[in-house]
Parts: C-alpha cells; sequence; structure tokens
C-alpha cells in the first residue's frame, strides 16, 4: 500500500475550507491575540479583572470620591464606628477609614504588583539561566538562593530595607529580593524538565539561538507553575509590607497603607473591631480578585484547555 | 553518485560517576548520496547517539566527521548554522519532539524564519508548499499539536526538518511511537520525498522489519561499535556476525510450517563503561574463543560486506 504524495495533495474544497477557518481565527500575532480572546470568555477572569481595575481606578481618584483628607486628625471622631458620614468609620485618631482605604489602595497595589513583578522577573530569568545551562553555573546560583531561603524572608525583607533605608521604593525592592528566591527554584525545577524534551533539540537542530530557545521554546512551557506563585506573591507583598510599616521600615506614618492600618487597629480590636475589618476586608478582595485574576490567565495561557 | 557523509573512528564518550560511557566507539562508516543506511541493534546501544553526533546535535569526542568531502568534525558557529541547515533530525516521540505551544504553521515556519533568507510572503508560500509536501491539509494550520494524532504530529515533524530542503536527515526510529498503519504511511512518506528532494537518510530502528523496507544498506550496532554492515537485501539473506545472525533470528514469521530456529542469546550484556579492548559480544557470544579477548578489525569479507568478528571465516565457511 504505497501512498504517493500526489494523493495526499488537497483537494480545492478543503483548501477553501483552510482558508475560511484562517479568516476566523485572528490574523497577524494570533497567539498573544487568541490568549486575550480566551480570556475575556471566562466570567471568573473579568470578574477579577473588573475588581482589580475598580480598586485601582478608586485608588487614583480617591480625592474626589471622599471629602475627607487621609491624614489629617480629626480627634473629635476618634473611634467613631461606621455612619452616614463615615462608612467604614473612624480610627483612633478620628481620620476617616474608607478615605484612608483609598489613597492606600495607591501604596498597597503598587507595592504588591510591583514587588510580585521585580521577584518574577528577578526570578525568572535567574532560574531560567540555572535551569537551562546547569552544571556550575546552576550550583552556583542554587547555593545563593539556598541562603536567601534560609533567611526567613520577613528577616531578609527587614535586612534588606535596614541597609537601603526605607520610604516606599526601598520597601518594593526588599519585597522584591525576598520573593526572588521562591520564583527562582520554581523556575529552576519546570524549566529542568522542559529542557529535557525533543523539541528543545529540535530548536537547536533548526539553529535556532539560546535566547530565542528559552523564550520561545522554553518559557511558555515552564511558567504556568510560576504564574500561579505570583498571584500568592503579590497578597505576600501587601500583607509583608504591612509588618515592614509597623516595625517603622516600610511605607511611614501617616502615609495610609492596607498593612499598616491593619496592624495599627491591631490594639483596639476588641472595643472597635471596624478598625481591622475593613482594611482586611480590602485586602481580602484584592488578593481575591488578583486569584481569580491569575487563575484563569494561566488556563487562558494553555492551548491544551483551549474550546 | 558520491559520498554524502564519511564518519571516521568517530568516538562519542558520556562522563558518569563509574567512568567513561562509549556511547558511539571508533564507529567508520560511508554513506552515499540519495541512499538510506539503516542502523539497528538493541537499546541503549548508541544507534541515537551516532545519529545525533553526526548532525552535530552533540559534540564528538574524537574521530572525524566529513560532509560532502569536508572535514566539518570541529566547525566554527558560522559554519555549524550552514551545516545545520543541510542536516535535520526527525525524532522518535512525535508527541514530544513539537513545542505544544506552537501552532503547525509556527512549527514549520520556524527554520525558515531562523535562516533569513526569504522575505515574509516567501516565508508564507514555502510553508505552505511543505505542508503540502508532508500531506498536512492547510485546515490545520492553526492547529496546536495536542489537537493532531500521531501521524499527523509526525507529518509536522517531518515539515520541520525539511522546511531547509536539507541534504541529509537522521531519522531516529521516526516510525516507533506510531501504530503500525500509521507506520506504513510515514514510511511511505519519507521515501517519496527521498525520491522528490534527493534526500539522503540516517535511519535509525531496532525494528528490523521497518529497517528492511526503507534501508539500502544497513550496519548493525553493538554497545557503540559497528559490527556488521552490508547492502540490506544481502544482510537478510546471508548475515555472517553471530550477534546480527542471532538479532535476525527473532523476527517473527507468518509461516507455521517452518518453525524457525530462535537463537537465545545467553550471558550478561557488557557493561558500555570502560570497557575492555576485544570483542564486546564475546560475552554472549556462543562462538567465543581466546582471539575475542583481541580488539576486532572491521574487515571486508565479501563483496561490499563487512564484519568485525575474528571467526567469521571459519564460522560461515568462506
Amino acid at each position: 500500500m504505497r501512498l504517493s504524495i500526489r494523493e495526499s495533495k488537497l483537494s480545492t474544497k478543503e483548501r477553501m475550507w483552510g482558508r475560511r477557518m484562517e479568516k476566523k481565527k485572528i490574523r497577524g500575532n494570533s497567539n498573544g491575540a487568541l490568549v486575550m480572546k480566551r480570556l475575556f470568555k471566562k466570567k471568573s477572569a473579568v470578574a477579577g479583572m473588573v475588581i482589580v481595575a475598580l480598586l485601582i481606578l478608586s485608588a487614583i481618584a480617591a480625592p474626589l470620591l471622599t471629602p475627607y483628607s487621609s491624614t489629617e486628625i480629626d480627634l473629635l471622631n476618634a473611634y467613631a464606628t461606621p455612619s452616614l458620614a463615615h462608612w467604614c468609620g473612624c480610627d483612633d485618631l478620628g481620620r476617616d477609614i474608607l478615605t484612608r482605604l483609598l489613597y492606600g489602595g495607591r501604596y498597597s497595589i503598587a507595592i504588591g504588583v510591583l514587588s510580585a513583578a521585580l521577584s518574577t522577573v528577578l526570578g525568572l530569568t535567574i532560574g531560567a539561566i540555572a535551569g537551562f545551562f546547569g552544571g556550575r553555573t546552576d550550583m552556583i546560583i542554587m547555593r545563593i538562593m539556598d541562603v536567601f531561603q534560609a533567611i526567613p524572608s520577613m528577616l531578609l525583607s527587614i535586612l534588606i530595607a535596614a541597609v537601603l533605608g526605607s520610604g516606599f521604593g526601598m520597601t518594593v525592592l526588599a519585597l522584591g529580593i525576598s520573593g526572588m528566591s521562591g520564583i527562582v527554584r520554581m523556575s529552576r525545577a519546570s524549566i529542568l524538565s522542559v529542557r529535557e524534551m525533543e523539541y528543545i533539540e529540535a530548536a537547536t537542530a533548526i539553529n535556532c539561538g539560546t535566547r530565542r530557545t528559552i523564550i520561545r521554546h522554553v518559557m511558555p512551557n515552564a511558567i504556568a507553575p510560576v504564574l500561579v506563585n505570583i498571584s500568592n506573591l503579590v497578597s505576600n507583598g501587601v500583607l509583608q509590607a504591612a509588618g515592614l510599616s509597623y516595625i517603622g521600615l516600610g511605607v511611614q506614618p501617616p502615609t495610609p497603607e492596607w498593612g499598616a492600618m491593619l496592624t495599627a487597629g491591631r490594639n483596639y480590636i476588641r472595643s472597635y473591631p471596624h478598625m481591622v475589618l475593613f482594611p482586611g476586608i480590602a485586602i481580602c478582595i484584592f488578593i481575591l480578585a488578583f486569584n481569580l485574576f491569575s487563575d484563569a490567565l494561566r488556563d487562558a495561557l494553555d492551548p491544551k484547555l483551549k474550546k | 553518485m558520491g559520498t554524502i557523509i564519511e564518519l571516521s573512528h568517530l568516538k562519542k564518550y558520556f562522563n558518569s560517576p563509574k567512568g567513561k560511557v562509549h556511547a558511539v566507539d571508533d564507529v567508520t562508516l560511508k554513506i552515499e548520496e540519495g541512499s538510506t543506511l539503516g542502523v539497528v541493534g538493541e537499546s541503549g546501544c548508541g544507534k541515537s547517539t551516532l545519529g545525533r553526533t553526526m548532525i552535530h546535535l552533540q559534540d564528538s569526542t574524537d574521530g572525524k566527521i566529513f560532509f560532502e568531502g569536508e572535514d566539518v568534525t570541529r566547525v566554527n558557529k558560522k559554519k555549524l548554522r550552514e551545516l545545520r541547515e543541510k542536516m535535520q533530525i526527525i525524532f522518535q516521540d512525535p508527541y514530544s519532539s513539537l513545542n505544544p505551544r506552537m501552532m503547525v504553521r509556527d512549527v514549520i515556519r520556524e527554520p525558515i524564519v531562523l535562516a533569513g533568507k526569504l522575505k515574509d510572503d516567501e516565508i508564507e508560500r514555502e510553508t505552505n508548499r511543505i505542508m503540502d509536501l508532508v500531506g498536512i491539509e492547510q485546515r490545520l494550520r492553526y492547529a496546536y499539536p495536542h489537537e493532531l494524532d500521531g501521524g499527523r504530529r509526525q507529518r509536522v515533524g517531518i515539515g520541520r526538518a525539511l522546511a531547509l530542503n536539507p541534504k541529509f536527515i537522521v531519522c531516529d526510529e521516526p516510525v516507533s511511537a506510531l501504530d503500525v498503519s500509521i507506520q506504513a504511511q510515514i514510511l511511505n512518506l519519507l521515501m517519496d520525498l527521498q525520491e522528490e528532494c534527493k534526500i539522503t537518510y540516517l535511519f535509525v530502528t531496532h525494528d528490523l522489519s521497518v529497517v528492511r523496507h526503507i534501508a539500502t544498506d544497513i550496519c548493525v550496532m553493538y554497545l557503540g561499535q559497528l559490527v556488521e554492515k552490508s547492502p540490506s537485501k544481502e544482510l537478510f539473506r546471508n548475515s555472517l556476525h553471530p550477534y546480527t545472525k542471532a538479532l535476525l533470528s527473532a523476527i517473527p514469521t507468518i509461516d507455521i510450517h517452518k518453525p524457525k530456529q530462535r537463537i537465545a542469546l545467553k550471558g550478561e550484556i557488557t557493561s558500555p563503561i570502560n570497557p575492555k579492548p576485544g570483542c564486546r559480544f564475546a560475552s554472549r557470544c556462543p562462538y567465543a574463543c581466546d582471539r575475542c579477548a583481541e580488539p576486532q578489525k572491521m574487515e571486508e569479507v565479501l563483496p561490499n560486506h563487512f564484519v568485525s568478528c575474528c571467526r567469521v571465516r571459519e564460522l560461515n565457511e568462506l
């Protein structure tokens, strides 16, 4: 039974169908466009994105949304419980909590997202180098990461913040570096397994350079487990920033920041629970929405789940 | 027709904690342009390593590789790029040889894009031509590998190898992961392509019935060394090396009236780690004698029929 090439060539009908299919799909860089399309199809992803967007918008538009100042002390209203005038009540210095939450979003969200982004960029790059090249490079990098991981991340952030100083940028830097080693470890592990696949060898055979191989062939297949962890990093970032603020190394008071508000309200949790309740809810909503979004993003990036 | 690729005492050793693994040891062979050399042998005998070393996917430890008469054993980056455009590989497992996040079209066009010789619209036309050539329907352009069956995936893998119009392709067990009906299609495709594009194959396999179908010459490998090399028909009709005989006797037959004499090999396989000089098959060979402990030479026992065994003449009464 000999199947000649001529037989396997396509009929005009099949060609027509192919062309029609082509028109249906998105032209140009269809990969990225396809991911976006799949992402928007998913309800939880859209919900996550909308909530995150609303939080960010409200943080930006805070001065328009609230008549109060976020830092001005008003002792008459100290410990005020939620009312029509102060929807979330006031804190121990009489500052409107809702106002502080709105302004605080500027710092908390930025710290969480930026520090996670920093850890991811650093972690993925270093992890890719370690995993892809292996051997001595891998050993040296991983031993350094061992040192990073041996120090509790809070302590490491404190250390970095103490050395570099406090403030917004330094906090991001400290959290970014302390979150990095986990990403390095995770991306290295998944890159190690991808590196052994035959399509990596095939890439070498077709003259694909090292950098292109890593970016086009290794990364897309190794990134999924890392992607999920990024949302963890964002939430951790928000909470750790709070911890740093608490010991005076993070964002400095009276700057409103969700984590710092949480720690400030901690002392009054029995008598005035609203002081911790609302910052807690804000952190919860943000992290939940972000997780929804990142889960959906991972699914959208996986062609095997394409439906 | 001339020789397209020639190996002279090619060696590939791997380091392991216990010593050097002699994956390919002192292999000397020539492949004629437009022919197919089948490489057979049991698992772990270095067949795949031989193929990969030939096309520079792995560096050789020692020995020389000549491609179109030119010594290409050690080449610089620029030359290596040129070489790789002429030498390609088709992999065994079409599931792991295609990037799961790349669409069929991208897999096939990537080598063309990387070669950087064509403009965008030419790349598009060339991609289509290759897809037609290997029989992938145009409607599958935007399909991902997991949406295809094994045979189609293998066609995509073949398309990627063909994209640069190579002269020499290493087929590393290209059909052993496919079921039998698909195997025939892929083998026919490979043979048709050979005719149309004048490609030379090194066909690595452990499946003797497959190699019989496609190969013009066959060499038999045992633990990194060639033990016998001859034209395909000659080998199946008149195998000379004791190992080849045992290997061929393992092919099942459908003739129930003439039960085949199976040669069952006994004994331990020699370790490929730091092996002793001498015939590596000796520990399992029913005819082993003292002389087998000495290094064996590849000799032309019959015209075009090379065997590496010191007792080949007396055993076969030549």
